[in-house]
């Protein structure tokens, strides 16, 4: 089913439950793990997903088409986990910035990572870099996303974008060489 | 297989843009990677995993939190808006009393002072308190107090204590 299809049922209201279990299935796994590139922990991943699709469908009636819906799912779900983030680290009394390495740090006890030596160590060079480099390593290199897409999402330009992303792998490089 | 051959021979006007068929495929599965999750599993290893079954869950999980979100919206729709009226109401009521109240209150100081100009106070005095020298007539002048002495002097002392002792019932009084 095409997206355009989709909204039209989820915009009325006899068809918008059973769209709405059609839109779920279609999209959990990717704004999954778009969320947990974000959050990082699984049980944060799991809360913010739930929250997202929860939005979504209270305010489908307010999506007008003027940007397709992944990109606009993919926001609300780049908004939604940058807020919880936000809310954490307000929580645990620390910086917006603190709170990667507190996320890295508790990564090895994690039971839900099971990266090897060199996985840990990439993630916690992606923490190292600004929130907006960050984001955009995370959507290029681990989603595989294209420019076009990001920048739809984003609401940014496709040339920010890239030197973001150029930025992001040289000082990803940069950590891997000297730690 | 005929008809496609003669169709690449005969030119029908018609024409793709250059490269099209070489690069369909790879636009297809850009387009099919946007609508389905086969990206997903060739994605670059990052070494987080999820709880079996987790997405089974997950979906369940959402549906049922929203099915109760849209039961309850059906009720609170129609609750929100008598509770808004009646706010709106309340609000109103509550406004309406504030300013009676308030304006009761300012007449009723504006009634004790600021409505009296002086020449009303004046009046007043003029009719109400007695002038100085009637008042001075309440008193006993300095005369009339020498000529009760002059009449209490011929009075035996004896009989002004027989006095006191027959018509006060506690002389002990007297020493207070």
């Amino acid at each position: 089913m095409q997206d355009e299809e989709l909204v039209q049922l989820l915009q009325n209201p006899a068809k918008k439950n059973e769209a709405f279990a059609i839109l779920v299935k279609e999209y959990k796994i990717r704004l999954y793990w778009h969320i947990r590139n974000f959050v990082k922990i699984h049980e944060d991943a799991d809360d913010v997903l739930q929250n997202v699709f929860i939005k979504v469908f209270k305010n489908i009636d307010k999506f007008k088409g003027e940007s397709k819906l992944y990109s606009w799912m993919y926001r609300i779900a780049s908004n939604e986990s940058i807020t919880f983030l936000n809310k954490k680290a307000k929580k645990l009394k620390i910086s917006n910035e603190e709170i990667q390495d507190y996320i890295i740090n508790n990564l090895e006890s994690d039971v839900y990572f099971e990266g090897d030596e060199i996985q840990l160590k990439l993630q916690k060079a992606i923490a190292t870099l600004p929130e907006k480099q960050r984001i955009t390593f995370n959507m290029k290199y681990f989603q595989e996303m294209k420019y076009r897409e990001m920048a739809e999402i984003l609401n940014t330009s496709i040339g920010a974008l890239k030197s973001n992303y150029h930025h992001a792998v040289n000082k990803i490089e940069d950590y891997l060489k000297n730690n | 297989m005929e008809l496609n051959k003669k169709k690449s021979k005969q030119p029908s006007g018609f024409k793709t843009p250059k490269h099209y068929f070489e690069n369909f495929e790879a636009r297809l599965i850009n387009t099919l990677d946007l609508h389905t999750n086969h990206k997903i599993k060739e994605l670059p290893a990052t070494g987080f995993k999820i709880p079996e079954a987790y997405f089974d869950d997950v979906e369940n999980k959402i549906l049922k939190q929203t099915e109760v979100k849209n039961q309850t919206k059906i009720r609170t729709l129609w609750y929100y808006k008598v509770a808004r009226i009646a706010a709106i109401l309340l609000i109103i009521i509550t406004s309406y009393s504030i300013l009676k109240v308030n304006n009761t209150n300012q007449n009723t100081k504006s009634n004790n002072f600021s409505s009296l100009n002086e020449s009303d106070i004046e009046i007043y005095i003029e009719n109400n308190i007695l002038p100085y020298s009637e008042m001075r007539n309440l008193y006993i002048t300095e005369s009339e107090l020498d000529i009760a002495e002059s009449n209490l002097q011929g009075i035996n002392q004896d009989v002004i204590l027989r006095y006191l002792d027959h018509e006060l019932e506690d002389i002990e009084l007297l020493d207070e």
